[in-house]
């Protein structure tokens, strides 16, 4: 009587499951029937044909507890996150108005400006780097404002000669009509009065013209201040950013490596055991 | 200690990865009690088996993904509902192969609302004859990226029944145990569905020209 094997069978034969007595047998049905040698060649060749399709690589997330808590949060009531939101802004506004900080290195909390130095967390190159970068960005809009000052001085001060010199045109003339009837002292007199309202009109002129000259850099430097302060508590977060990044992933291979080592110290001592 | 760095040395990536996967109970009981760090690495240790089953289910990088991260929210929110470590396998596989039912039917939903400018491009006979000389390195690559996009095309054609077991049993190396586990069917039919999806393949590779000749090439 010939042995014929179910699809259950043929497929436990092919994956090397099946009983060693059931095998024996079908290898020897296989021997007398050639349709049953087919069917499981033709099997044997899908799954050799399966073969050319490899694993493909992907990165898993950084974060998936974060992605993970991201995507719960959306489910959630949202007036808590309106709540928790409006008190943040709140505290931020307060501390904004407050001028309050916190420094790291020795713990301080303060209001206003602090005086103390806060200790530096970049090397000195990176910092003249990003001084001197600060400094050229903000020469070219110092030499702008300047320039523009120097046009609006410029422009002032040409106004203010030819308003003076219509001044002097009218006296000119009103001199000219009197002065076959002046005498000669009193025109001297009257020219040297000329002369030193001039005079003093031009030093009141470029003492204002200085203190508006020094207004304008005196604003600019506080500008260039306020911007490298900025920038410099930008950088302290991101690189306290970058550093519990680093510990986070160190944590992650650290228990990764542990697991490993863990399983391969189980495989060793399960292996000794059967031995 | 000797002993253990002879096993690193003697062991590639994979194979410490593969260990490390079977050997997961304390890290699953300590998931499962809401250790994070715990969740984290076996999501580290199980997101590549997970994304390549989808990938293979799908052959799209984009639902596959989406249907990886929808499998480890689904298992980070029902981490309880497992009941012993051991069962972490089929459990794990029972919800990726959930999220890629809800995937196809939301693609398939997705093709219904647009009716025209369908994806299939359909199957196009890529490998008629193995070329007489192929001998260099970018051929070989070429060559070898047309039999996966092939096998793709082919899984595609299955019915899903018959292709995710082929692919488990296939790819992910589960025993019939698991997949019967997995899809909640007996032994015998995850058995009976991979007959029919090696058969249906076996004639979908017919039809495309695949012969004995082209698989035997040295790839």
């Amino acid at each position: 009587m010939s042995f014929e094997p179910t699809k259950e069978q043929l497929i436990d034969f092919v994956y090397g499951t099946l009983s060693e007595a059931e095998r024996i047998q079908l290898e020897q049905a296989m021997k007398q029937n050639p349709d049953l040698k087919a069917e499981i060649e033709a099997l044997n060749q899908s799954r050799s044909f399966l073969g050319n399709l490899e694993d493909q690589e992907v990165l898993e997330p950084e974060r998936f507890m974060w992605e993970l808590t991201q995507r719960q949060q959306k489910n959630r009531s949202f007036w808590p996150v309106i709540a928790v939101a409006a008190s943040l802004s709140l505290l931020l506004i307060v501390a904004y108005a407050t001028k309050f900080h916190i420094s790291y290195g020795s713990f301080e909390l303060a209001f206003g400006n602090s005086t103390k130095e806060i200790p530096a967390q970049l090397t000195s190159d990176q910092v003249q780097q990003m001084i001197n970068q600060s400094i050229t960005t903000n020469n070219v809009g110092l030499v702008a404002q300047i320039e523009d000052a120097r046009e609006d001085i410029k422009s002032d001060f040409q106004a203010q000669l030819a308003a003076n010199n219509k001044l002097q045109l009218k006296d000119m003339k009103r001199i000219a009509a009197n002065y076959k009837q002046l005498p000669d002292d009193k025109v001297e007199a009257y020219l040297a009065q000329l002369s030193e309202t001039n005079r003093t009109m031009i030093n009141d002129f470029f003492t204002a013209s200085a203190a508006k000259q020094q207004e304008y850099v005196s604003t600019i430097l506080t500008d260039f201040y306020a911007f490298v302060d900025k920038q410099r508590k930008e950088d302290l977060q991101a690189i306290q950013a970058n550093f519990n990044d680093l510990e986070y992933k160190n944590r992650l291979q650290t228990q990764q490596t542990d697991q490993i080592l863990a399983s391969i110290i189980t495989t060793v001592n399960n292996g000794s055991m059967g031995q | 200690m000797a002993l253990i760095y002879e096993c690193q040395l003697n062991m590639t990536g994979p194979d410490l990865l593969q260990i490390a996967m079977e050997h997961s109970e304390s890290l699953i009981i300590k998931a499962r009690s809401g250790d994070e760090y715990a969740f984290n690495r076996l999501v580290s240790l199980w997101y590549k088996r997970i994304y390549n089953f989808c990938y293979k289910y799908f052959g799209s990088h984009d639902t596959a993904m989406e249907a990886t991260q929808k499998t480890f929210i689904a298992v980070h929110k029902s981490f309880h509902t497992l009941q012993s470590p051991d069962r972490f396998k089929s459990w794990l596989y029972r919800i990726a192969h959930n999220k890629c039912h809800e995937e196809e039917r939301g693609k398939f939903r997705k093709k219904i609302v647009s009716m025209f400018g369908s994806d299939d491009e359909g199957i196009s006979p890529v490998i008629a004859a193995v070329p007489d000389n192929v001998s260099s390195n970018a051929d070989k690559k070429m060559l070898k990226k047309e039999m996966a996009e092939l096998v793709t095309k082919c899984l595609n054609e299955l019915s899903i029944e018959q292709r995710e077991v082929v692919i488990m049993k296939e790819y992910e190396g589960l025993k019939f145990r698991e997949i019967a586990e997995a899809l909640e069917i007996s032994e015998n039919t995850a058995k009976s569905r991979l007959y029919y999806g090696l058969t249906a393949l076996r004639k979908t590779m017919t039809r495309m020209n695949v012969t004995q000749e082209t698989l035997d090439y040295e790839l």
